[in-house]
């Protein structure tokens, strides 16, 4: 019992984790939210498919592909449109729901509306792991999330580019006297934020189908995990996603209703105890 | 523009709206209009607890709960219409005040995910708890048009499209009327200084907790009168016709028209109604037609297009009578979005 929530919890956990960080990401430098999250994994999930069903390309190749086309996507997306939207955040907003509305609509008309499967992407075999059955792409994604997340951790935490985004997401306005160029940090932040929602893409839809309005669905979820973690915080991200996960795994095996009652009952206590979230700050 | 001229043109409007269906026959201008009341007060709604400086994503919930009860209270105890809207629009506000007593607490961005998450579990309750009587993810299905009213030898049926229009015309008229004596009020005041700064408010002597809790309730009561006509028009509901996209939806609307005066949604919500419909023999593109034009109208008139047009006028008014009048004083929407 206790083997199957705890890794089921994981896999929840870092499927949250890829697709929460990307927003908070963004929300911390650039001050929106940006709706238009959930279309751009859609958007590296496609990338991911095609690549890898029409050109054949390996799987991990194709993740680091639609990463790539994800970030430069991103960062096109703030030079023609978000930048226009700086002082008013809420309209901004508005802009990025547009934004989703196209690519979605946009990937509907020209690529279909079926579900895209590229499960054989990644083995299939069952592994027994501490007594709980488990197939073999569900750890090959736990662990690929699981170097994404190190790996971002030690950006933010060890290189000066990091050190940089942190200090813009504390104080913009100071960061700027010390000669920090803000539009160039944001530009990063939003790079950084496409490659994880393209990374989240690739790797969930060869766990699960990659559809035109799929990210929809997942961008909800990471508004609860950041609810619990605290908005603008990646270590928020992580804390939150890790309790959702773990939280629903529980539900899950207990039973399958009281999932969602349990996540709310938890959003509830936060509230009256911390109502920024676990890590989030002013 | 001065009072009389106000008066005249709301009259005007009023009398052109009531006789509409007389010399436009077609059903589906009607239905058409019909939608754009409904939308036009459920913005005007969520337009109430903007002024306080938030945005409620929980705002199609409280919708789905006057929809659900009017809905319960019609099909499951065959309870007259008349009675049951007041009904929804009660439980609305007492559901809106426990949730909201919470849910205020917490401003700005965070506001937003709070409401999102308590908005989001009312509607997973609709879909997952006791299936038999909520009906589940099919949701709830015939029900009644309200029900007719006997006024000596006249009888009013209500099971037509046009009765329905005026039903959703004589909502709006409700919920402007609100607006109105709100929006000159000294709380409606009140609760544009916490709009702009609520530190500034709480400093000079404002409850700001309390007056935020009010308009939330009121804001969620307004959603919930929406639900109940919407479910009495679409005489069906589902728990997908209440997700945090209809917010959005109602969001976009605001943002579109510009949110300081009432007339800036409702202008938001005919001109994207009729867009959307204008747009339809587009087909599949529809859609990102409909994305485009919001971006670009964002990108150009940030403020929405009714300050757009009012500053337009109010500019060439000062060209020929000279700037004495002095402009308009604007109390814009500011939010903190940035923590």
């Amino acid at each position: 019992m206790l083997p199957m929530i705890i890794i089921n919890g994981l896999v929840l956990s870092l499927t949250y984790f890829l697709i929460a960080s990307g927003l908070t990401v963004v929300f911390s430098i650039m001050g929106i939210i940006n709706f238009a999250h959930g279309a751009i994994i859609m958007l590296g999930g496609m990338v991911a498919y095609y690549s890898f069903t029409f050109l054949n390309i390996n799987f991990y190749l194709s993740v680091i592909l639609a990463m790539a086309t994800t970030a430069i996507f991103s960062v096109v997306l703030k030079r023609i449109v978000f930048d226009h939207f700086a002082k008013y955040p809420l309209q901004g907003c508005i802009a990025a729901v547009g934004i989703a509305m196209i690519i979605q609509q946009g990937a509907l008309v020209g690529l279909g509306g079926e579900d895209k499967v590229f499960v054989n992407a990644l083995p299939q075999d069952l592994v027994n792991l501490f007594g709980v059955t488990v197939t073999l792409d569900r750890i090959t994604i736990v662990l690929v999330s699981f170097f994404i997340m190190i790996g971002m951790l030690a950006f933010l935490q060890f290189t000066k580019a990091g050190l940089i985004i942190r200090a813009t997401t504390q104080e913009p306005i100071a960061s700027q006297l010390c000669g920090v160029n803000n539009d160039y940090v944001s530009a990063i932040s939003m790079a950084l934020g496409g490659a994880l929602a393209g990374a989240a893409g690739a790797l969930l839809g060869a766990m699960f189908t990659v559809s035109p309005y799929w990210g929809e669905s997942l961008i909800l979820k990471a508004f609860v995990v950041i609810i619990i973690g605290g908005l603008g915080s990646v270590t928020g991200a992580i804390v939150g996603s890790f309790i959702l996960g773990l939280v629903e795994s529980i539900g899950i095996t207990l039973s399958g209703y009281v999932t969602f009652v349990l996540v709310f009952v938890l959003i509830v206590i936060l509230l009256l105890i911390r109502p920024k979230g676990i890590l989030g700050h002013e | 523009m001065s009072k009389t001229i106000e008066y005249y043109t709301y009259a005007i409007l009023g009398i052109f709206l009531f006789t509409l269906p007389l010399y436009l026959k077609s059903q589906y201008f009607i239905t058409i209009a019909t939608f754009i009341f409904l939308y036009a007060f459920m913005t005007l709604g969520l337009r109430i607890i903007m002024k306080v400086g938030e945005v409620s994503f929980g705002y199609a919930a409280f919708m789905a709960i006057g929809a659900y009860t009017t809905a319960l209270l019609t099909t499951k105890l065959h309870l007259s219409f008349w009675v049951t809207w007041f009904i929804a629009c009660a439980i609305t506000a007492l559901v809106a005040f426990l949730l909201g007593s919470l849910a205020v607490r917490t401003k700005g961005v965070h506001f937003f995910l709070v409401t999102l998450a308590m908005g989001e579990t009312i509607r997973l309750i609709a879909m997952n708890w006791n299936a038999p009587l909520l009906g589940g993810p099919q949701g709830i299905y015939g029900i009644p048009s309200p029900t007719p009213i006997t006024l000596g030898a006249f009888t009013i049926k209500f099971d037509s499209r046009v009765a329905m229009y005026f039903l959703a015309l004589i909502a709006l008229i409700m919920v402007v009327v609100l607006i109105l004596r709100l929006d000159h009020s000294r709380i409606g005041r009140i609760w544009d200084v916490i709009g702009q700064d609520d530190r500034l408010a709480a400093v000079i002597g404002i409850n700001v907790y309390w007056h935020k809790l009010v308009s939330f309730v009121l804001s969620s009561t307004v959603a919930g009168l929406g639900g109940v006509v919407f479910a009495h028009m679409m005489t069906y509901i589902s728990p997908y016709d209440f997700t945090f996209f209809y917010t959005m939806q109602l969001l976009v609307y605001i943002i579109f028209g510009g949110m300081i005066t009432f007339v800036g949604p409702i202008l938001g919500v005919t001109i994207l109604v009729v867009l959307a419909e204008a747009l339809r023999r587009f087909g599949q593109y529809e859609l990102i037609f409909y994305g485009f034009v919001i971006i670009l109208v964002l990108r150009f008139i940030p403020e929405g297009v009714f300050n757009w047009i009012s500053r337009i006028l109010i500019r060439r008014r000062q060209v020929i009578v000279g700037p004495s009048r002095g402009e308009e004083t604007s109390h814009g929407y500011s939010e903190d979005s940035k923590p």
